[in-house]
């Protein structure tokens, strides 16, 4: 009842700013009927499919990116009356509900023009239900988009260009403006809905299938959109602190601090990134164009498979950016802040909240180079199943990230240094490189390293899982290593705790 | 290692012996720093601990403080202790209001009790302009002061402060005196390594480390 009554409320308050209207209707007409054809037209030139498909999923992009602006200007303007509905007593799941559905129904509204102005344009085509369902589904996901902007962004202009930045990657990157086999571009939100939309099959699915892929990111939508809007509508005056001295209020300010100091280091984040795209690049424009064979197990079976070779150095190159990248990651992290974390385990901070502080930073790193080079190899290499290819390359960072945590007190500056590039080079870059020998040696199975390189390359060359026993190995490695950086902040504070 | 406290002793150490290894195996030696030092605080009590550069005087400091650990010997400790080390060891990266507010939740203080005694050391150091500065972009005396500022907020019952004054202009050599005789006059203790002393009466007692010893006088 109230729910109903609120979205009534905050539609009323929509309808009463003409210009919204205005934008909500006019500009999806105008965008279908104005840029459909030019746009089919440049697909082509692209390498996409242009013609029909392009023109029909004008009408997807035109209800997205309406839906995403008006679900952003909606939760920027009524934050702090929000706030107050719910100070008066208004519970905040119903607020939630009311936003959520007022947003549906302004996208809606854009998806209703789009889809008229596509119809009397070019028609629905042949299946008239795909059209209409995938053009709603862009309303959502772009929904989703607009409360996450909404909630990070401020400034209107700034929030603005943002959702228009998202809207370009995501349009111009898209399976039908560009190529739709383009591993890096298959993340993108609307990858799916455009592809299922316009009937045109990606081939790279799985089980979900196309359609059940594009349900999963709408569904993703409405559940961050919900998430966010909870967020924001939330009283700032609720908050709660922590007891001064427990061990929340201690880790909490200690993993602040850590990612502050981490962030304002500018040039290492530019670093963790540009490195790992230069080394990937220049890999697979160094190596001779040809075939090589690779031995994998696929079904229980030693299986030989042919692959181009400057992909598969690209492949394997990754790995080694992302290990070296990381361990350095790790020392750094630990050298640059061990003096005065000993200092501030004797002023009373507990080592377990040091430990969450700087592991937090090193895995962030860690994550930011594995990021970076795997978006590089995507571009180079089509790995066989993706989220295995993914994790493995997590697993190797973090393997990598902790070993430099430990080498930093164990050698120094200078003798760590030296060392975090020597293992993941003999580990990662000879011992485990598939493109050197077809199995590792027998000793280099003791090798960190071991176990995530066999379960990345199974994964960049087989679809099927056959490396279990690799990645329980590579578990135990992390476990292990991270007990012993436990063990090692467990020193820090215990040799600086001489104040009672 | 620890031992009990006699009524009005702050801080004990009995005993204290640390040597350090020189050189690797098997030309690998112990250089012997500190051999059997005897210091005593008591309340309210402002000691100078001086000696020459290499005398031991910042590793006896890093032993009472509990950084270091002693090959022989025992250390009580009465109350919180409040730690100035000799070089500032900061985050470089953290700007002074950070670095109060991190020191405040390792020291365990309410929030408010924090900003409160945060105000009162930019006050009376006169580095309030610079909360927002990042401690490597400070100057060399304020980062001194912020160094300073760290050990005093938890009000701590000993003060331990290795060279101090190293890099202060002199209007705030003089404020630290006043606020060192301030904590004299709350019942607080204060030990101050320094290599040498210009202002021998602002001392209550000053022990010398020779030869590895402490001599009083």
């Amino acid at each position: 009842m109230t729910a109903s009554l609120l979205v009534r409320r905050f539609l009323a308050d929509a309808a009463r700013t003409p210009v919204n209207l205005l934008v909500l209707v006019l500009v999806p007409i105008v965008f279908v009927v104005v840029a459909s054809r030019p746009l089919a037209d440049s697909a082509e030139l692209m390498g996409g499919p242009g013609g029909p498909a392009v023109q029909t999923a004008t009408a997807g992009w035109a209800a997205g990116f309406i839906a995403a602006i008006a679900m952003y200007f909606q939760l920027r303007g009524a934050r702090a009356a929000d706030r107050r509905l719910v100070l008066a007593g208004l519970a905040p799941h119903r607020l939630v509900a009311a936003r959520m559905v007022t947003g549906l129904a302004l996208g809606l509204l854009a998806a209703a023009a789009a889809l008229a102005a596509l119809a009397v344009r070019t028609g629905w085509g042949q299946q008239p239900g795909r059209v209409v369902a995938g053009t709603v589904m862009y309303a959502v996901i772009y929904l989703g988009i607009g409360a996450v902007i909404g909630a990070l962004v401020k400034n209107p202009v700034n929030g603005t260009v943002l959702v228009l930045f998202v809207w370009i990657l995501d349009v111009f990157f898209g399976p039908v403006l560009g190529a739709a086999d383009r591993p890096l571009t298959r993340i993108l939100p609307t990858h799916y809905v455009t592809l299922w939309m316009v009937d045109l099959p990606s081939g790279h699915s799985g089980r979900l299938g196309d359609l059940g892929w594009a349900l999963a990111w709408t569904a993703v939508a409405l559940a961050v959109a919900w998430t966010v809007i909870t967020a924001t509508s939330r009283p700032r005056s609720a908050r709660r602190t922590a007891r001064p001295g427990s061990l929340r209020a201690q880790t909490s300010a200690a993993v602040r601090a850590g990612l502050r100091e981490a962030a304002r280091n500018r040039v290492l984040w530019v670093l963790l990134v540009a490195v790992p795209v230069v080394f990937v690049l220049l890999a697979v424009a160094t190596t001779p164009q040809e075939f090589t064979t690779l031995r994998v197990p696929e079904n229980g079976m030693d299986r030989a498979v042919r692959a181009w070779l400057p992909d598969i150095h690209g492949g394997t190159m990754a790995p080694i950016a992302i290990g070296s990248l990381a361990a350095m990651t790790g020392l750094f992290t630990v050298l640059a802040t061990g003096a005065a974390d000993r200092r501030l385990a004797l002023a009373g901070m507990r080592p377990a909240a040091l430990l969450a502080s700087r592991l937090t930073v090193v895995v962030l790193g860690a994550l930011a180079a594995t990021a970076a080079s795997l978006a590089v190899t995507a571009t180079v290499l089509d790995a066989s199943n993706w989220p295995r290819y993914i994790a493995a390359s997590i697993l190797i960072a973090l393997t990598y990230a902790l070993i430099g945590v430990l080498l930093g007190p164990l050698f120094g500056r200078l003798g760590g240094i030296l060392i975090a590039f020597l293992i993941p080079f003999i580990d990662l870059g000879i011992e485990q490189s598939p493109m050197l020998r077809p199995t590792p040696l027998d000793w280099a199975h003791a090798l960190p390293g071991y176990g995530a390189v066999r379960v990345l390359t199974d994964a960049a060359l087989t679809p099927g899982f056959d490396t279990a026993a690799a990645l329980l190995l590579a578990l135990a490695w992390l476990a292990g290593l991270t007990l012993a950086a436990a063990a090692l902040f467990h020193h820090t504070g215990r040799t600086a705790g001489g104040t009672p | 290692m620890s031992g009990r406290l006699p009524d009005g002793v702050v801080l004990t150490a009995a005993g204290i012996v640390k040597s350090y290894r020189r050189g690797v195996w098997p030309v690998r030696r112990a250089v012997l720093v500190l051999r059997g030092v005897d210091v005593e605080l008591a309340e309210g009590e402002v000691v100078g601990l001086v000696g020459e550069n290499g005398s031991g005087k910042s590793t006896l400091m890093r032993i009472l403080v509990g950084e270091l650990a002693p090959d022989a010997g025992t250390i009580a400790r009465g109350g919180r202790i409040g730690y100035c080390p000799q070089d500032p060891v900061v985050y470089e990266r953290l700007t002074c209001d950070e670095h109060f507010e991190l020191f405040g939740r390792a020291y365990s203080l309410p929030g408010h009790a924090e900003q409160t005694t945060r105000a009162e050391i930019y006050e009376r150091l006169g580095f309030g302009r610079y909360a927002a500065t990042r401690a490597d972009r400070l100057s060399g005396g304020t980062l001194a002061k912020l160094n300073l500022g760290l050990a005093l907020l938890a009000d701590p019952e000993v003060l331990l402060l290795d060279e101090p004054y190293a890099g202060f202009d002199f209007d705030t050599y003089l404020k630290f005196w006043d606020l060192v005789a301030e904590r004299r006059r709350a019942g607080r203790s204060v030990l101050i390594v320094s290599h040498f002393v210009t202002d021998a009466e602002r001392f209550d007692r000053i022990v010398h480390l020779r030869d590895g010893k402490a001599v009083e006088g």
